[in-house]
């Protein structure tokens, strides 16, 4: 059996799936308990003499990160947690606390979602099993409060349902119980759940979604990661099948369901969550999980700061990753070495953990726990290489574990410490300088370096890929490029991030430029990637030259075109960080536009709008968008030109 | 121990003092300040501090730790030793920590405030602060220097305000 979906209320609650297709809904008595941890017992004895008597508080010992602790083990929920932390003047160390009870439970019996065997836990081969699994299409704009009268099906084959309202959820819903899917593919199902749950029940109509009728609710939010606002929208999820809103689910769109999957086995999650949850809490799950089937308590809060520091030491220590600017211009033979993982990579190979900062000598509990999902990223990585089936998969391992270094300096992250983030960049800035002197010494131009990657001109890099897997250790890949353009940046020098290149196997390798942007409008991004694939077949710097006016007619021909363009095409959709601004910008004209549709906005939602006069910033929402700007139109079109004419003019020298 | 951060602001061992004033006044204070290289001095900030890269590690002598959660904030306090502790308040330390939390870091600094010279700054104050320095032994409230006047242009009955600077008096230059 398959455990596709978890919940605790009061119990643990498991739906699981047979080969067979048979599906089975059980109840597991359990109740969570957290540790507790006081400086000075006898300073609180009355307090431990209530927990005793009101819960059935014991002395026990437990296992940190850092090492056995006597304390007490507490059979209570959060609400005592928390008057004990009042009660103590938060001189009390709690453990445990803010955990799923479903994932703990599974967790003491070695269980987890999506898998028959944990012993096959991180193996990349996921089983074909019989899921049956539908797609869930309602035509029209969520946003909008029109009645839903056509809906598309596809399971088996594509069913159409149209009418009034109440016959199409009808259909619907008698579809759902004829099928009885395990997995439910559902655009913007986020938006749409709640609304036609609540039309249906209106209409006397049950829309069997969940299995038991619940559902549980995750509420919306607005957060800061990574520099900037992110939202993430309610959702309604149902008991017993897996429900993905493939629009909103990140990890759905990199990762397809196969990594959700994935997700789901290693984490110990529902899938349900793991398609909802950031790669950052998928990460820190993983690390909950394993903590716990290894025994060790998990830190309610985080209370350890760093020691105490001179402040010349700190300025030292506190530094980035490590870059070599590039000299904008094109370049022929050129190869990138990238570090598989670099950061995961250091933390294994240095072992880094809060816990061997002092005790180097020890085996930390993060190198334990990243060791598995590391090997697991390299195999699915080689594997990607032969078979594409194995992307997904591939793709959900590199974000966990791209946030899982960040997760070291994170406030909130349960085995974090500011001084283990500063050894990894540390580490991380010694290995690039390294390698770009192994580069040197094997007389290659280093070219341009970020954090993980170089690139050198010169051949054969073959040799000097297995000579810094020799020296550093680590575990490298390596792309040949037939040429490769660093782009500009306005003072002239070399941008970082936005280059592009032909790849030896004929492939394109495009960073930073307006056809990879999230907000540049899919007109743009069309002429942009029609010149691209223009370009993609030159081989060399003459071949690029000679294309180039075969390229500037496409950018002639979008010019020519755009008046034409349907505004829908111009659409820019960027994400709001606040939702008053103090200054005139599309941004604060694109939440005045929702606002005036009835459409409520919160920080972090990402809004599409079609600029119909840039000179006051006046916008439309793409899907009401009658017109457009034509003159910021054109210069978006001459900016997109410019990043491709560079390139032309570099070969043509 | 006593020194004198600004002319109008003088600090003792034994006290709270909760402190509003523009940055470059603090790094002023701070920097070339010689009581500062005398004493154990312990400066406390967030994930995002506003002076740390202003001050000038030559010329002071001091000991760094910084908190990324309110709970830190309380083990640093608890834990410090340091004849002066300068605490460059961060209201995103206390988001979502609740007020009981909130109210012992103001317990803690009282407490602190007993044995050192606290300091808790801020460039403005937010709720966070508001409620942190209601423990203080002593409130200073620094605004801007204020600059000469520009003559009003005669033909426009607009008046234009100096950027940066208030429309009007705020605080007290000090309290």
């Amino acid at each position: 059996m398959w455990i596709t979906d978890t919940c605790y209320r009061d119990t643990v609650e498991i739906w699981e799936l047979g080969r067979d297709g048979t599906t089975r809904h059980r109840t597991v008595p359990y109740t969570p308990s957290f540790y507790l941890y006081l400086p000075d017992p006898p300073a609180h004895w009355e307090l431990l003499d209530a927990l005793e008597s009101t819960y059935g508080a014991e002395e026990c010992t437990f296992r940190t990160v850092h090492g056995p602790c006597d304390g007490y083990r507490v059979p209570a929920g959060r609400e005592v947690a928390l008057a004990i932390e009042r009660q103590t003047g938060f001189a009390a160390e709690l453990y445990n606390v803010d955990l799923r009870p479903d994932q703990q439970y599974l967790a003491a019996q070695g269980l987890v979602p999506c898998c028959e065997d944990t012993a096959s836990r991180f193996s990349p081969q996921l089983p074909s099993f019989p899921f049956r699994t539908i797609e869930v299409h309602i035509s029209g704009i969520p946003f909008e409060n029109n009645p839903v009268c056509s809906i598309e099906v596809v399971h088996e084959r594509h069913e159409y349902l149209r009418g009034e309202e109440p016959v199409v959820l009808a259909d619907l819903a008698a579809l759902i119980n004829t099928i009885d899917p395990d997995v439910v593919l559902f655009p913007h199902s986020d938006l749409w759940l709640p609304r036609i749950l609540s039309a249906a029940r209106k209409d006397g109509i049950v829309l069997p979604f969940s299995r038991s009728g619940r559902y549980r609710k995750m509420t919306e939010k607005s957060y800061w990661s990574y520099g900037r606002t992110e939202y993430r929208a309610g959702s309604l999820i149902p008991d017993g099948r897996i429900l993905i809103d493939t629009t909103q689910s990140f990890h759905y769109r990199e990762s397809g369901l196969s990594g959700i999957l994935l997700g789901a086995r290693i984490t110990g999650l529902s899938p349900n969550f793991t398609a909802r949850f950031t790669s950052g809490t998928l990460i820190s799950a993983y690390e909950v999980y394993e903590a716990l089937r290894l025994g060790i308590a998990i830190p309610f809060r985080k209370s350890d700061p760093e020691a105490v520091r001179r402040f010349c030491d700190l300025k030292s220590a506190d530094r980035g990753g490590m870059m070599f600017q590039p000299v904008a211009g094109l370049y022929e033979q050129v190869s990138e070495i990238d570090f598989t993982s670099l950061y995961p990579s250091i933390i294994v190979r240095y072992n880094l953990s809060p816990e061997t900062l002092a005790h180097p000598d020890k085996k930390g509990f993060l190198p334990l726990v990243l060791e598995p999902l590391l090997a697991l990223r390299k195999e699915s990585k080689a594997r990607k290489a032969a078979d594409p089936s194995y992307a997904g998969i591939d793709a959900i391992l590199k974000w966990m574990l791209v946030t899982c270094f960040g997760y070291t300096g994170y406030k909130n992250a349960k085995f974090g410490q500011i001084e283990v983030h500063e050894k990894i960049t540390w580490h991380a800035r010694e290995i690039l300088l390294t390698t770009k002197e192994c580069a040197e010494e094997m007389g290659f131009d280093v070219l341009h370096g970020i954090v993980d990657c170089l690139w050198v001109r010169g051949r054969p890099a073959g040799a000097l890929k297995t000579r810094i897997e020799e020296v550093t250790g680590l575990h490298t890949t390596l792309d040949l490029y037939d040429w490769i353009v660093f782009l500009p940046m306005s003072d002239g020098y070399g941008a970082y991030n936005r280059y592009f290149g032909r790849l030896s196997t004929g492939d394109l390798k495009v960073r930073g430029i307006m056809a990879r942007r999230g907000d540049t409008p899919p007109y743009v991004r069309e002429m942009q990637e029609s010149m691209l694939s223009v370009m993609k077949k030159a081989q060399t710097r003459a071949e690029l030259a000679s294309c180039g006016e075969e390229v500037r007619e496409l950018y002639r021909e979008a010019q020519s075109g755009l008046p034409g363009a349907t505004p829908s095409s111009l659409a820019v959709r960027r994400q709001v960080s606040r939702l008053t601004y103090s200054r005139s910008c599309p941004e604060a004209s694109a939440v005045a536009a929702c606002s005036a549709a009835g459409i409520r906005v919160e920080p972090g939602m990402e809004i599409g709008y079609v600029v119909t006069d840039a000179r006051n910033w006046s916008v439309e929402l793409d899907w009401l968008a009658k017109r457009f700007d034509l003159g910021y139109y054109r210069r978006l079109l001459a900016k997109a030109w410019e990043e491709i004419s560079f390139a032309l003019e570099q070969a043509a020298k | 121990m006593e020194f004198d951060l600004h002319p109008t602001v003088t600090l003792r061992t034994g006290t709270f003092a909760a402190l509003i004033a523009p940055e470059d006044l603090v790094l002023a204070g701070l920097n070339d300040n010689p009581v500062l290289r005398r004493f154990l001095f312990l400066f406390v900030s967030g994930n995002y501090s506003r002076l740390l890269s202003g001050i000038n590690r030559r010329s002071v002598t001091i000991e760094v730790r910084r908190a990324f959660t309110a709970f830190q904030v309380l083990t640093i306090l608890r834990d410090s030793y340091h004849t002066i502790v300068f605490v460059e308040h961060d209201p995103g330390l206390y988001e979502g920590s609740g007020k009981d939390a909130l109210a012992q870091v103001a317990q803690a600094l009282k407490g602190a405030g007993q044995n050192a010279a606290v300091v808790l700054y801020a460039p403005a104050p937010d709720p966070a602060f508001s409620l942190l320095a209601d423990r203080a032994d002593r409130f200073f409230s620094l605004s801007a220097p204020a600059w000469p006047p520009r003559p009003m242009p005669r033909s426009s009955g607009r008046v234009r305000h100096p950027s940066g600077l208030p429309r009007d008096q705020t605080t007290l230059e000090g309290i």
